[in-house]
């Protein structure tokens, strides 16, 4: 899944935002520009899936803090999410075995907050475009093409419904696609994308298409918006950081590196992981997570400076902590949407170049957002992932693209660098 | 041909671009729909050129603000700031000078009032102030960059340009539709 689009409207400092994203994204802005209040649009969305909207709401505030503050407190939010989603559901109808294949997936959600005597407002809208073949002999390769249309699944203020844009003729209902939507309907507490990704993850059968047990509860947009992950790596802390135990997926802020590093270590991606970190630190040798009587997992590292010697966690650089950290959220960590506060933290602007390369490879396989102040990451980025926020003249945040910007290719073609523009605020020209 | 939206106010530092920030760029910003101020002491040769090639192509107005400094006058300057080959590319219409550097711009706005609530020498003139001089009128309970800001939120214009020749010039070329 890769997320093509995000809109959104009244959303904290955005009055209106609609950008299309790519593989590789790297978000730039002056200081309280509106970029992290991007990222908090992603978060939202996790949350408004994994913990539900309730949760979701008090975790960035409170409603007051979701909607711009210079717009009245009572207006009404939404946030957009479009993927490209392709996917595969089957049908056994009287006239064959149908296959529902999806394109696109686009998630909505309005929110009209409480006031006064009147009661908070949600809508969601969940579709999928899809195309319909069928095989009038399944396992038999006499494909029929119907055509295209959408499956729908709606909630307004806890009334859910299911919608179904088909070829004409076809015999398909509600109850193929989905048998178990009675489940999820009619639940005001509870966001509808919230109890779609509960009841699929109840049936466990999230990650695979289902030909057997069709249910549009089960595709997985949910999981992986579920699956977005935020890295803002404390290197300070990890080196400071004696653990005994934790997950197993890596800390947003990579606390439990040494615990994440042992069991990769031990497994056959322990070249890989070393190859990858060598790319960056070349003077990285090897590395290794040991145990401590009291059973603190430490992370020790070789360099070629230490004579053969291990140097414990708190010896290291902090750069050297935070690629070693980046290296494992980028190519160790299971999720599809990658998102990490200013990458380049404490690394050599030499480094930088080479930690730009190796994002770029990870997002042939997983997408990446990235935010960053750092001239040298942008000069490496490439001006068509740069994203630039800043404010407009009301004070709402926006954000442009620099490579469509006639005047920005005026200046490159001028042999002016991206770093150099950037630096003399030049990339939101028109 | 319509009339370029776009104006760079190429400065040298910080002083400068505080100073353009505040007094100089919103009275502007109702002949320009975009305004930008670079800081070009950094730049070489050749980025001035491309810099100034680039504004021409994209049809943007530009102005190179530089100090007098020790030249007797601001033709001197432009003169000398031509033979200095850096500067070649700008036409001497597109410079304009600071008599003698910024901090004169600054201390000819603060009214003789505001003076004395500072106790503050007043001048009657700035012309001939000089950054060391402005320095040692900077009273002790401020750092140089807060007195900058203090005189900032009071200046006045009409002070400023009765108290200053090059200001008065510049204000008169650039923003005649400021004049009282």
């Amino acid at each position: 899944m890769t997320v093509t689009r995000l809109k959104a409207s009244n959303f904290k400092s955005f009055k209106e935002l609609d950008v299309e994203l790519g593989p590789f994204n790297v978000l730039i802005g002056a200081n309280a520009s509106g970029k992290s209040n991007f990222v908090q649009a992603f978060r939202f969305l996790k949350n408004i899936v994994t913990v539900g909207l309730d949760s979701a709401i008090t975790l960035q505030g409170s409603e007051e803090y979701l909607g711009n503050i210079r717009i009245a407190s009572q207006s009404g939010m939404s946030l957009e999410i479009s993927a490209y989603f392709p996917g595969l559901i089957g049908v056994r109808l009287d006239v064959g075995f149908l296959n529902i294949n999806t394109t696109t997936a686009v998630y909505r959600i309005n929110i009209n907050p409480a006031h006064k005597t009147k009661k908070r407002a949600v809508s969601e809208i969940l579709t999928y475009a899809c195309e319909y073949s069928i095989f009038e002999v399944p396992g038999i390769e006499n494909r029929k093409i119907l055509g295209s249309g959408s499956i729908k699944v709606s909630s307004d203020n806890g009334h859910t419904s299911i919608e179904i844009d088909k070829p004409e003729n076809l015999a398909l209902t509600e109850n193929h696609i989905s048998p178990k939507f009675s489940n999820i309907k009619n639940d005001e507490s509870k966001s509808l994308a919230f109890q779609m990704f509960s009841l699929g993850v109840q049936n466990g059968k999230m990650k695979s298409t289902m030909l057997n047990e069709p249910s549009i509860t089960s595709w997985p947009l949910q999981l992986r918006i579920s699956r977005f992950s935020f890295y803002d790596i404390e290197s300070k802390l990890i080196k400071e950081s004696l653990v005994t135990a934790g997950r197993s997926e890596l800390d947003e802020n990579g606390a439990n590196l040494s615990i994440v590093l042992k069991k990769i270590l031990a497994s056959d991606d322990r070249i890989k992981l070393l190859n990858l970190i060598n790319d960056v630190l070349p003077y990285v040798e090897d590395l290794n997570v040991v145990t401590s009587s009291d059973r603190a997992m430490l992370l020790t590292l070789q360099e070629s400076y230490s004579k053969g010697k291990f140097l414990p966690a708190n010896l290291l650089s902090d750069g050297t902590i935070n690629v070693i950290a980046l290296i494992i959220a980028l190519f160790f960590e299971d999720n599809d949407l990658v998102i990490i506060e200013e990458p380049e933290k404490y690394l050599h602007p030499h480094l930088v170049s080479r930690l730009v390369n190796l994002m770029m490879d990870a997002s042939k396989k997983k997408q990446i957002i990235v935010t960053t102040h750092n001239p040298e990451f942008v000069r490496h980025a490439g001006l068509e992932n740069l994203l630039l926020v800043s404010r407009d003249e009301d004070g709402f945040s926006v954000v442009k693209k620099p490579a469509e910007s006639e005047a920005v290719k005026v200046f490159l073609e001028n042999e002016l660098g991206i770093d150099e523009l950037y630096v003399q605020n030049l990339l939101d020209m028109p | 041909m319509t009339d370029p939206d776009t104006l760079f106010l190429m400065v040298e530092g910080r002083d400068d671009v505080r100073f353009f920030e505040t007094v100089i760029v919103p009275p502007l910003k109702q002949k320009y729909k975009g305004i930008k101020i670079l800081e070009h002491s950094g730049w070489t040769k050749r980025e001035v050129d491309r810099f100034i090639d680039s504004f021409r192509r994209i049809r943007a107005d530009y102005i190179l603000i530089k100090d007098l400094n020790s030249a007797p006058c601001v033709s001197v300057r432009k003169q000398k700031l031509l033979e200095e080959g850096k500067y070649q590319s700008i036409e001497t219409d597109n410079i304009a000078v600071v008599v003698r550097e910024i901090e004169s711009w600054y201390l000819a706005g603060f009214s003789e009032k505001d003076c004395r609530r500072l106790k503050i020498k007043a001048h009657k003139s700035t012309n001939d102030l000089v950054k060391e001089q402005f320095d040692q009128l900077v009273p002790e309970r401020y750092l140089r960059a807060d007195f900058m800001i203090e005189i900032l939120k009071c200046l006045s214009i009409e002070e400023a340009k009765r108290r200053n020749r090059s200001f008065r010039y510049f204000m008169d070329k650039y923003l005649p539709e400021v004049t009282a």
